[in-house]
Protein backbone atom coordinates (compact mmCIF):
# COMPACT_ATOMS: atom_id res chain seq x y z
CA UNK A 1 0.00 0.00 0.00
CA UNK A 2 1.30 3.45 -0.63
CA UNK A 3 2.02 5.45 2.24
CA UNK A 4 1.84 8.67 0.84
CA UNK A 5 -1.87 8.05 0.38
CA UNK A 6 -3.05 6.19 2.90
CA UNK A 7 -1.26 8.63 5.04
CA UNK A 8 -1.25 12.02 4.26
CA UNK A 9 -3.29 13.17 7.49
CA UNK A 10 -1.13 14.03 10.49
CA UNK A 11 -1.13 12.91 14.00
CA UNK A 12 -3.04 14.92 16.52
CA UNK A 13 -0.56 17.37 18.50
CA UNK A 14 0.68 15.29 21.56
CA UNK A 15 -0.88 17.51 24.25
CA UNK A 16 -4.16 16.65 23.13
CA UNK A 17 -4.12 13.04 23.17
CA UNK A 18 -4.18 10.50 26.54
CA UNK A 19 -1.58 9.79 28.44
CA UNK A 20 0.88 7.44 26.69
CA UNK A 21 1.60 4.26 28.97
CA UNK A 22 5.11 3.98 30.03
CA UNK A 23 8.42 2.82 28.37
CA UNK A 24 8.93 -0.73 27.73
CA UNK A 25 11.52 -0.17 30.15
CA UNK A 26 9.67 1.44 33.09
CA UNK A 27 9.61 -0.45 36.61
CA UNK A 28 6.44 -0.28 36.16
CA UNK A 29 6.28 -3.19 34.03
CA UNK A 30 8.24 -4.98 36.31
CA UNK A 31 5.74 -4.57 38.97
CA UNK A 32 2.75 -5.73 36.40
CA UNK A 33 4.57 -8.49 35.80
CA UNK A 34 5.10 -9.73 39.11
CA UNK A 35 1.48 -9.29 39.88
CA UNK A 36 0.37 -11.65 36.89
CA UNK A 37 3.31 -14.13 37.80
CA UNK A 38 1.60 -14.21 41.32
CA UNK A 39 -1.49 -14.76 40.16
CA UNK A 40 -0.70 -17.39 37.41
CA UNK A 41 1.75 -19.08 40.36
CA UNK A 42 -1.45 -19.55 42.35
CA UNK A 43 -3.43 -20.82 39.40
CA UNK A 44 -0.76 -23.48 38.80
CA UNK A 45 -0.86 -24.64 42.13
CA UNK A 46 -4.53 -25.02 42.38
CA UNK A 47 -4.15 -27.30 38.97
CA UNK A 48 -0.86 -28.68 40.45
CA UNK A 49 -2.14 -29.67 44.51
CA UNK A 50 -4.93 -31.58 42.12
CA UNK A 51 -7.82 -29.03 44.26
CA UNK A 52 -10.93 -30.78 42.14
CA UNK A 53 -12.76 -28.06 40.52
CA UNK A 54 -16.48 -28.94 39.91
CA UNK A 55 -15.69 -30.86 36.72
CA UNK A 56 -13.13 -32.96 38.37
CA UNK A 57 -14.93 -33.51 41.53
CA UNK A 58 -17.66 -35.09 39.15
CA UNK A 59 -15.30 -37.19 37.16
CA UNK A 60 -14.05 -38.84 40.39
CA UNK A 61 -18.06 -39.15 41.86
CA UNK A 62 -18.56 -40.92 38.31
CA UNK A 63 -15.70 -43.11 38.94
CA UNK A 64 -16.97 -44.31 42.23
CA UNK A 65 -20.78 -44.67 41.30
CA UNK A 66 -20.21 -46.92 37.58
CA UNK A 67 -18.98 -50.23 39.61
CA UNK A 68 -21.85 -49.35 42.44
CA UNK A 69 -24.05 -48.82 39.38
CA UNK A 70 -23.19 -51.96 37.85
CA UNK A 71 -23.26 -53.99 41.12
CA UNK A 72 -26.63 -52.37 41.93
CA UNK A 73 -27.93 -53.76 38.68
CA UNK A 74 -26.60 -57.18 38.77
CA UNK A 75 -28.16 -57.64 42.20
CA UNK A 76 -31.96 -56.96 40.31
CA UNK A 77 -31.06 -59.00 37.46
CA UNK A 78 -30.18 -61.45 39.55
CA UNK A 79 -33.39 -61.25 42.14
CA UNK A 80 -35.52 -61.53 38.54
CA UNK A 81 -33.65 -64.61 37.36
CA UNK A 82 -34.19 -66.66 41.49
CA UNK A 83 -36.93 -64.73 43.02
CA UNK A 84 -39.85 -63.42 40.84
CA UNK A 85 -38.99 -65.42 36.90
CA UNK A 86 -41.13 -68.60 37.90
CA UNK A 87 -44.36 -66.53 39.52
CA UNK A 88 -44.03 -64.25 36.30
CA UNK A 89 -43.36 -66.85 33.90
CA UNK A 90 -45.11 -69.32 34.83
CA UNK A 91 -48.66 -69.37 33.65
CA UNK A 92 -47.91 -68.40 29.84
CA UNK A 93 -45.16 -71.16 30.10
CA UNK A 94 -47.51 -73.75 31.38
CA UNK A 95 -49.96 -72.98 28.59
CA UNK A 96 -46.88 -72.96 25.83
CA UNK A 97 -46.32 -76.02 27.48
CA UNK A 98 -49.22 -78.33 26.85
CA UNK A 99 -49.94 -76.82 24.20
CA UNK A 100 -46.88 -78.11 22.41
CA UNK A 101 -47.32 -81.54 24.66
CA UNK A 102 -51.29 -82.28 23.04
CA UNK A 103 -49.65 -81.62 19.75
CA UNK A 104 -46.26 -83.56 19.59
CA UNK A 105 -48.68 -86.45 20.98
CA UNK A 106 -50.42 -86.68 17.68
CA UNK A 107 -53.80 -88.06 18.95
CA UNK A 108 -52.01 -91.04 21.05
CA UNK A 109 -53.45 -91.50 24.58
CA UNK A 110 -51.18 -92.11 26.69
CA UNK A 111 -49.42 -89.07 25.53
CA UNK A 112 -52.59 -87.16 25.53
CA UNK A 113 -53.34 -88.09 29.29
CA UNK A 114 -49.53 -87.28 30.14
CA UNK A 115 -50.07 -83.70 28.34
CA UNK A 116 -52.83 -83.52 30.29
CA UNK A 117 -50.91 -83.66 33.52
CA UNK A 118 -52.50 -87.31 34.12
CA UNK A 119 -50.40 -90.62 34.70
CA UNK A 120 -51.57 -93.03 33.39
CA UNK A 121 -50.85 -96.74 32.33
CA UNK A 122 -50.44 -96.87 28.36
CA UNK A 123 -52.79 -100.01 27.88
CA UNK A 124 -55.47 -98.46 30.52
CA UNK A 125 -55.15 -95.24 28.77
CA UNK A 126 -55.61 -97.08 25.88
CA UNK A 127 -58.80 -98.90 26.93
CA UNK A 128 -60.57 -95.46 28.79
CA UNK A 129 -60.48 -93.88 25.23
CA UNK A 130 -61.79 -96.89 23.77
CA UNK A 131 -64.82 -97.11 26.17
CA UNK A 132 -66.87 -95.01 24.44
CA UNK A 133 -69.59 -95.69 27.64
CA UNK A 134 -66.89 -94.08 30.08
CA UNK A 135 -67.87 -90.83 28.63
CA UNK A 136 -71.27 -91.37 27.56
CA UNK A 137 -72.54 -91.94 30.71
CA UNK A 138 -73.86 -88.25 31.51
CA UNK A 139 -75.13 -87.36 28.45
CA UNK A 140 -77.09 -90.90 27.45
CA UNK A 141 -78.76 -89.82 31.42
CA UNK A 142 -80.35 -86.82 29.47
CA UNK A 143 -81.00 -87.02 26.24
CA UNK A 144 -80.81 -91.16 25.22
CA UNK A 145 -79.33 -92.49 21.77
CA UNK A 146 -81.21 -94.28 19.71
CA UNK A 147 -79.68 -98.03 18.85
CA UNK A 148 -78.72 -98.32 22.46
CA UNK A 149 -78.76 -101.96 23.42
CA UNK A 150 -80.58 -101.07 27.22
CA UNK B 1 9.00 -5.77 21.27
CA UNK B 2 11.19 -8.60 22.45
CA UNK B 3 8.96 -10.96 20.33
CA UNK B 4 10.83 -9.36 17.10
CA UNK B 5 14.25 -10.05 18.30
CA UNK B 6 16.08 -12.69 16.47
CA UNK B 7 17.87 -14.86 19.26
CA UNK B 8 14.55 -14.95 21.47
CA UNK B 9 12.26 -17.36 21.47
CA UNK B 10 9.43 -17.13 19.23
CA UNK B 11 6.09 -16.54 21.12
CA UNK B 12 4.45 -19.77 19.84
CA UNK B 13 7.79 -21.59 21.38
CA UNK B 14 7.38 -19.59 24.28
CA UNK B 15 3.40 -20.79 24.47
CA UNK B 16 4.07 -24.67 23.54
CA UNK B 17 6.81 -24.52 26.39
CA UNK B 18 4.21 -22.95 28.88
CA UNK B 19 1.96 -25.48 27.99
CA UNK B 20 4.00 -28.30 29.13
CA UNK B 21 4.56 -26.32 32.55
CA UNK B 22 7.33 -24.31 32.00
CA UNK B 23 7.21 -21.06 34.49
CA UNK B 24 10.30 -19.33 32.82
CA UNK B 25 8.56 -19.33 29.54
CA UNK B 26 5.49 -17.77 30.70
CA UNK B 27 7.73 -15.23 32.87
CA UNK B 28 9.17 -14.16 29.30
CA UNK B 29 5.91 -14.04 27.33
CA UNK B 30 4.22 -11.83 29.87
CA UNK B 31 7.61 -9.78 30.04
CA UNK B 32 7.15 -9.53 26.17
CA UNK B 33 3.03 -8.81 26.45
CA UNK B 34 2.84 -6.93 29.54
CA UNK B 35 2.89 -3.40 27.81
CA UNK B 36 0.98 -3.91 24.54
CA UNK B 37 -1.77 -5.65 26.45
CA UNK B 38 -2.27 -2.67 28.84
CA UNK B 39 -2.44 -0.54 25.73
CA UNK B 40 -5.07 -3.10 24.25
CA UNK B 41 -7.29 -2.61 26.90
CA UNK B 42 -6.60 1.09 27.59
CA UNK B 43 -8.28 1.40 24.31
CA UNK B 44 -11.22 0.22 25.56
CA UNK B 45 -11.20 1.83 29.18
CA UNK B 46 -10.27 5.03 30.16
CA UNK B 47 -9.46 4.96 33.75
CA UNK B 48 -6.43 3.63 34.36
CA UNK B 49 -7.21 1.37 37.71
CA UNK B 50 -9.70 -0.47 35.22
CA UNK B 51 -6.62 -0.92 32.96
CA UNK B 52 -4.56 -2.29 35.00
CA UNK B 53 -7.09 -4.52 36.46
CA UNK B 54 -8.25 -5.84 33.19
CA UNK B 55 -5.01 -6.76 31.57
CA UNK B 56 -4.36 -8.88 34.60
CA UNK B 57 -7.44 -10.69 33.92
CA UNK B 58 -6.60 -10.93 30.43
CA UNK B 59 -3.57 -12.70 30.84
CA UNK B 60 -5.47 -15.35 33.66
CA UNK B 61 -8.23 -15.66 31.23
CA UNK B 62 -5.14 -16.41 28.48
CA UNK B 63 -3.67 -19.05 30.82
CA UNK B 64 -6.43 -20.74 32.18
CA UNK B 65 -7.12 -21.10 28.17
CA UNK B 66 -3.51 -21.92 27.08
CA UNK B 67 -4.49 -25.49 26.63
CA UNK B 68 -6.72 -24.50 24.07
CA UNK B 69 -3.63 -22.41 21.76
CA UNK B 70 -2.88 -24.46 18.49
CA UNK B 71 0.88 -23.21 18.92
CA UNK B 72 0.92 -23.58 14.83
CA UNK B 73 -0.67 -20.57 14.73
CA UNK B 74 0.40 -16.57 15.88
CA UNK B 75 0.17 -16.00 19.57
CA UNK B 76 -0.38 -12.07 19.66
CA UNK B 77 -3.80 -12.46 17.95
CA UNK B 78 -4.65 -15.12 20.13
CA UNK B 79 -3.84 -13.36 23.15
CA UNK B 80 -5.25 -9.56 21.92
CA UNK B 81 -8.48 -11.61 20.89
CA UNK B 82 -8.79 -12.61 24.55
CA UNK B 83 -7.59 -8.99 26.08
CA UNK B 84 -10.36 -7.58 23.72
CA UNK B 85 -12.98 -9.68 24.97
CA UNK B 86 -12.39 -8.90 28.70
CA UNK B 87 -11.71 -5.45 28.55
CA UNK B 88 -15.26 -4.78 26.19
CA UNK B 89 -17.03 -6.98 29.27
CA UNK B 90 -15.69 -4.34 31.62
CA UNK B 91 -16.30 -1.29 29.30
CA UNK B 92 -19.92 -2.52 28.87
CA UNK B 93 -20.43 -3.21 32.31
CA UNK B 94 -19.00 0.42 32.92
CA UNK B 95 -21.45 1.98 30.53
CA UNK B 96 -24.34 -0.21 32.14
CA UNK B 97 -23.24 1.62 35.47
CA UNK B 98 -22.69 5.19 34.09
CA UNK B 99 -25.04 7.56 34.58
CA UNK B 100 -23.72 10.92 33.68
CA UNK B 101 -22.21 10.75 29.64
CA UNK B 102 -20.42 13.34 28.55
CA UNK B 103 -22.87 15.77 26.38
CA UNK B 104 -22.74 15.36 22.90
CA UNK B 105 -21.53 18.37 21.89
CA UNK B 106 -18.43 17.53 24.39
CA UNK B 107 -17.20 20.37 26.72
CA UNK B 108 -17.21 24.20 25.95
CA UNK B 109 -15.35 26.08 22.86
CA UNK B 110 -11.65 27.13 23.15
CA UNK B 111 -13.11 30.54 23.47
CA UNK B 112 -14.73 30.07 26.38
CA UNK B 113 -11.31 28.89 28.23
CA UNK B 114 -9.16 31.56 28.26
CA UNK B 115 -6.57 29.54 30.42
CA UNK B 116 -4.12 27.48 28.45
CA UNK B 117 -4.70 24.30 30.94
CA UNK B 118 -8.18 24.45 31.10
CA UNK B 119 -8.09 25.12 26.92
CA UNK B 120 -5.91 21.73 26.99
CA UNK B 121 -8.27 20.08 29.79
CA UNK B 122 -11.04 20.37 27.39
CA UNK B 123 -9.42 19.61 24.28
CA UNK B 124 -8.37 16.50 25.52
CA UNK B 125 -11.49 15.45 27.31
CA UNK B 126 -12.96 16.41 24.20
CA UNK B 127 -10.35 14.11 22.13
CA UNK B 128 -11.33 10.90 24.90
CA UNK B 129 -14.94 11.24 23.83
CA UNK B 130 -14.09 11.52 20.08
CA UNK B 131 -12.06 8.80 20.70
CA UNK B 132 -14.32 6.28 22.20
CA UNK B 133 -17.04 7.36 19.52
CA UNK B 134 -14.34 5.29 16.92
CA UNK B 135 -14.84 2.03 15.69
CA UNK B 136 -13.46 -0.86 17.54
CA UNK B 137 -10.44 -1.76 15.40
CA UNK B 138 -9.89 1.89 14.29
CA UNK B 139 -9.84 3.23 17.91
CA UNK B 140 -7.70 0.47 18.79
CA UNK B 141 -4.97 1.02 15.90
CA UNK B 142 -5.42 4.84 17.02
CA UNK B 143 -4.52 3.66 20.44
CA UNK B 144 -1.19 1.96 20.15
CA UNK B 145 0.12 3.48 17.38
CA UNK B 146 -0.17 7.30 18.06
CA UNK B 147 -1.18 7.28 21.74
CA UNK B 148 1.29 4.52 22.76
CA UNK B 149 3.65 4.99 20.24
CA UNK B 150 4.01 1.35 18.73
CA UNK B 151 4.71 1.13 14.91
CA UNK B 152 2.48 0.17 12.58
CA UNK B 153 4.15 -3.23 11.93
CA UNK B 154 3.92 -4.32 15.41
CA UNK B 155 0.45 -3.17 15.60
CA UNK B 156 -0.60 -5.61 13.33
CA UNK B 157 1.33 -8.35 14.74
CA UNK B 158 -0.86 -7.98 17.75
CA UNK B 159 -4.18 -7.11 16.11
CA UNK B 160 -3.59 -9.76 13.62
CA UNK B 161 -4.22 -6.98 10.24
CA UNK B 162 -1.80 -5.71 8.11
CA UNK B 163 0.02 -2.81 8.60
CA UNK B 164 -1.08 -1.37 5.68
CA UNK B 165 -4.72 -2.06 7.49
CA UNK B 166 -3.23 -0.36 10.39
CA UNK B 167 -2.50 2.50 8.54
CA UNK B 168 -5.94 2.98 6.43
CA UNK B 169 -7.32 2.73 10.23
CA UNK B 170 -5.02 5.55 11.96
CA UNK B 171 -5.69 7.50 8.74
CA UNK B 172 -9.40 7.00 9.20
CA UNK B 173 -8.79 7.64 12.81
CA UNK B 174 -7.31 10.93 12.35
CA UNK B 175 -9.85 12.02 10.14
CA UNK B 176 -12.74 11.54 12.23
CA UNK B 177 -10.91 13.45 14.87
CA UNK B 178 -9.93 16.06 13.42
CA UNK B 179 -13.13 17.02 11.69
CA UNK B 180 -14.78 16.64 14.63
CA UNK B 181 -12.22 18.93 16.37
CA UNK B 182 -12.64 20.88 13.55
CA UNK B 183 -12.60 24.75 15.86
CA UNK B 184 -9.21 23.27 17.66
CA UNK B 185 -7.69 21.52 14.38
CA UNK B 186 -8.03 24.66 12.51
CA UNK B 187 -5.24 26.02 15.20
CA UNK B 188 -3.27 23.34 14.43
CA UNK B 189 -1.86 23.01 11.04
CA UNK B 190 1.37 24.40 12.31
CA UNK B 191 1.76 21.01 13.77
CA UNK B 192 0.79 19.47 10.50
CA UNK B 193 -2.54 18.40 8.97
Amino acid sequence: MNDEKIHPIDPLPRDWLPEALAPESHAVWDASTARVLASAEREWSIRASGVPGVASWLSEMGGWLRPVAMLAAAAVVLALVLTDRPTLMAPSQAADAMALQLVASGGEPFALWAALGVPADPVLALLALDDHSAFAVPERATEPVQGDPR
Amino acid sequence: MAGAEADADSDEELARRVQSGDREALEQLVRRYVRPVHAVVASFLPDPTQVEDAAQEAFLRALRALHQYDPHRPFAPWLYQIARNVARNQSAAQAVRRTEPLPADGPASPQAAPDLDTERAEIRARVDHQVALLPEQRRTAFRLVDVDGMSAEEAGRIMGLSAGTIRAHLHNARKQLREALTEYAAGTKGHGG
